[in-house]
């Protein structure tokens, strides 16, 4: 698939402080694209060069096919952008709030009417389409403001941390509107805290740290080329000794840990970071059985995407 | 090869006037709607109309009441002068004051409620957002205006007020109204927070009406004292002439600028000369008389001038981008 946000050697300094250094980026069309890093990492500057609300030091970016720097209003048009609050207009009801941010998309006023409708339906707030928008809870006002991006029905959806600030069910709807706007052909870059909301939605994932970018790619990929090994644990009752001799000596095996202590009733655990397939896992079990280690319990943890941040990180903040 | 495209499939952009261009502007739309919601516009008009119509009862009472033959022709036309006088006083006043609130607040009021940011990303130009705060902030205004004509049409029928006069005084109040809004504005486009936007935005006012006006006539009388105050200087006639011609004209400015001078030296013109457009002014010495515009037409096209600097300031300051 073709990229439809290109980040051309991006950088961008306030006062000498490098906030964001070189970033090259490519983002396929159609993808959810999870861009993760600490505070101050340069998400937030990243995102406000790419909506065109901040100038580059250097480098550009590209998104479906225009410059920032040369074509900003060709970019806007392209582009939804939800920001990490919710600006709010007293005394203005939810139909208005659309409608005006139609208005300024330069939609005609007799379509206006039906795509408010639309749109409000897909977010499902037609119940509150005469409400104060000021009276909305917290993950309405977020279904809101997504609404609102799409209004102009744009290619890319730039969302900074959207699921910020909200109880799990509205993260969970949220997450769901995000994974129904792919399937209707958006491409969607997303910052975000939350590593679990990445694990489930998205195709690819961009670490930034210090403004620069540690890790890219799909989440397998990047899960494969930062923790390598599977991670094993066994727990035996009795003859953790001769277990942790039979592992060490199995193909495979890179490390082999036990922890301390005994729990409950005598069991001892086992962890091993294991490189081989799972016929080679498989025969590692049976070998444990056959000389008689009296096995109680043997799985594979899932190389969880907080495992792989720490270990792309360091901890560094601008 | 490229082949010609039928005109008939061309997309062509109608071309909207400028009316219709105001009307669709979606931050003339907006505003109007949120001013207009619920019963405080309302409130807000009717207190004005009762401070306004109180104060104009209060002068015919008064007129009327000092007057030994109420009735007479004279005495009305006399109490429909005070009447206008009043009234357009009063609304050139509250227009001084208003203007700057009403617009001092609209752009940084954007960046306070982080709404700003939203309408930039958006195909919103530049232009049409501060067209639009000052379309919406001059249509409430005027519409201040014409809730109060009634009181200048009360003034019209006791006579005493020229047709001109009613013309004049309305071209004076809307060109201040689009003058301070425009300040207002101008302020607002680069003010992080409302707070400091109003109060810059009224130090703004409050020098235009008073402070420039002290100022030129101050100086002026250093001027004069220095120039005429000197035992030792003599000045040949061309000279002397050429000095009461600058002096004439820094004068004239110094009525210019100043919307209440104004409004009072274009009466006193019209009363004295019987002209809108022009005064026939003597020179101290030499005996010439100079002609010279009156002074509304002055205030007219200076404030014009000042606000387009202003509104094009403003526009300038809300595209550019963050660096």
């Amino acid at each position: 698939m073709p990229a439809i946000i290109e980040i051309q050697d991006l950088v961008k300094s306030y006062n000498g402080r490098l906030a964001v250094d070189h970033l090259n980026l490519a983002v396929e069309e159609g993808a959810i694209f999870g861009f993760v890093g600490p505070n101050g990492a340069g998400k937030t500057t990243t995102i406000r060069v790419m909506c065109t609300l901040l100038c580059a030091t250097q480098g550009d970016i590209c998104v479906a096919g225009h410059s920032v720097r040369k074509e900003p209003r060709l970019v806007r048009r392209a582009i939804g952008y939800m920001p990490d609050f919710f600006g709010v207009y007293n005394d203005m009801l939810v139909w208005e709030y659309l409608d005006f941010f139609g208005a300024c998309y330069e939609i005609p006023g007799p379509k206006r009417t039906g795509l408010v409708k639309d749109l409000l339906a897909l977010v499902d707030l037609t119940h509150r389409y005469n409400d104060p928008v000021e009276g909305l809870s917290r993950g309405m006002k977020q279904r809101l403001s997504l609404a609102r991006t799409l209004i102009h029905d744009p290619q890319v959806l730039i969302l900074d941390e959207p699921a910020s600030g909200l109880d799990p069910r509205a993260r969970v709807e949220i997450r769901e509107l995000l994974v129904e706007l792919a399937r209707m052909g958006k491409t969607i870059f997303f910052s975000t805290h939350i590593l679990a909301d990445v694990a489930e939605i998205c195709s690819q994932v961009g670490i930034i740290e210090a403004g620069k970018l540690v890790a890219c790619g799909p989440l397998e990929e990047l899960q494969q080329h930062l923790m390598p090994h599977r991670q094993i644990q066994v727990t035996v009752l009795g003859q953790a000794e001769q277990a942790s001799e039979i592992l060490k000596n199995t193909p495979g095996v890179a490390n082999l840990n036990q922890m301390p202590g005994n729990q409950n009733g005598g069991r001892i655990r086992l962890e091993v970071e294991f490189l081989g397939e799972d016929a080679a896992l498989t025969a590692m079990l049976s070998n444990l059985v056959q000389q008689g280690i009296p096995v109680v319990h043997f799985s594979e943890d899932s190389r969880d995407l907080e495992e792989v941040f720490m270990r792309a990180t360091k901890g560094m903040v601008t | 090869m490229t082949e010609a495209v039928p005109a008939s499939s061309k997309s062509v952009k109608p071309r909207h006037s400028w009316s219709e261009r105001l009307r669709e502007n979606p931050v003339v739309l907006k505003e109007l709607r949120s001013r207009m919601r619920g019963g405080r516009a309302f409130i807000l008009i009717t207190l004005y109309l009762i401070v306004l119509g109180s104060l104009v009862g209060t002068i015919f009472m008064a007129f009327a009441g000092a007057s030994n033959t109420p009735g007479s022709l004279n005495i009305s036309q006399g109490l429909g002068k005070a009447v206008f006088g009043t009234v357009v006083g009063l609304e050139l006043t509250m227009i001084c004051f208003i203007a700057p609130a009403l617009t001092a607040g609209s752009i940084a009021a954007e960046r306070e409620r982080q709404t700003y940011d939203l309408l930039r990303t958006t195909l919103l130009s530049a232009r049409s957002l501060v067209v639009g705060k000052l379309g919406s902030a001059l249509s409430f205004l005027i519409l201040l205006l014409i809730v109060a004509f009634p009181l200048q049409g009360l003034a019209y029928l006791l006579g005493g007020v020229a047709f001109e006069e009613v013309v004049i005084s309305f071209l004076m109040l809307v060109i201040t109204a689009i003058a301070f809004s425009a300040i207002g504005l101008f302020v607002s486009s680069f003010a992080k927070s409302v707070l400091v936007s109003t109060v810059v935005s009224y130090l703004i006012a409050n020098l235009v009406v008073f402070g420039i006006p002290v100022f030129i006539y101050m100086s002026l009388g250093i001027a004069a004292g220095l120039i005429f105050g000197s035992s030792n200087l003599t000045l040949n006639p061309t000279q002397e002439l050429i000095i009461q011609i600058v002096g004439l004209v820094i004068g004239w400015f110094f009525v210019a600028i100043n919307p209440i001078a104004t409004a009072i030296a274009t009466e006193l013109i019209l009363i004295e000369e019987q002209s809108a457009l022009f005064v026939s002014l003597p020179l101290p010495y030499g005996g010439i008389n100079i002609p010279v515009i009156s002074p509304w037409i002055g205030y007219v096209l200076l404030y014009l001038i000042f606000s387009l600097f202003l509104i094009w300031a403003a526009i300038r300051f809300v595209k550019r981008t963050e660096s």
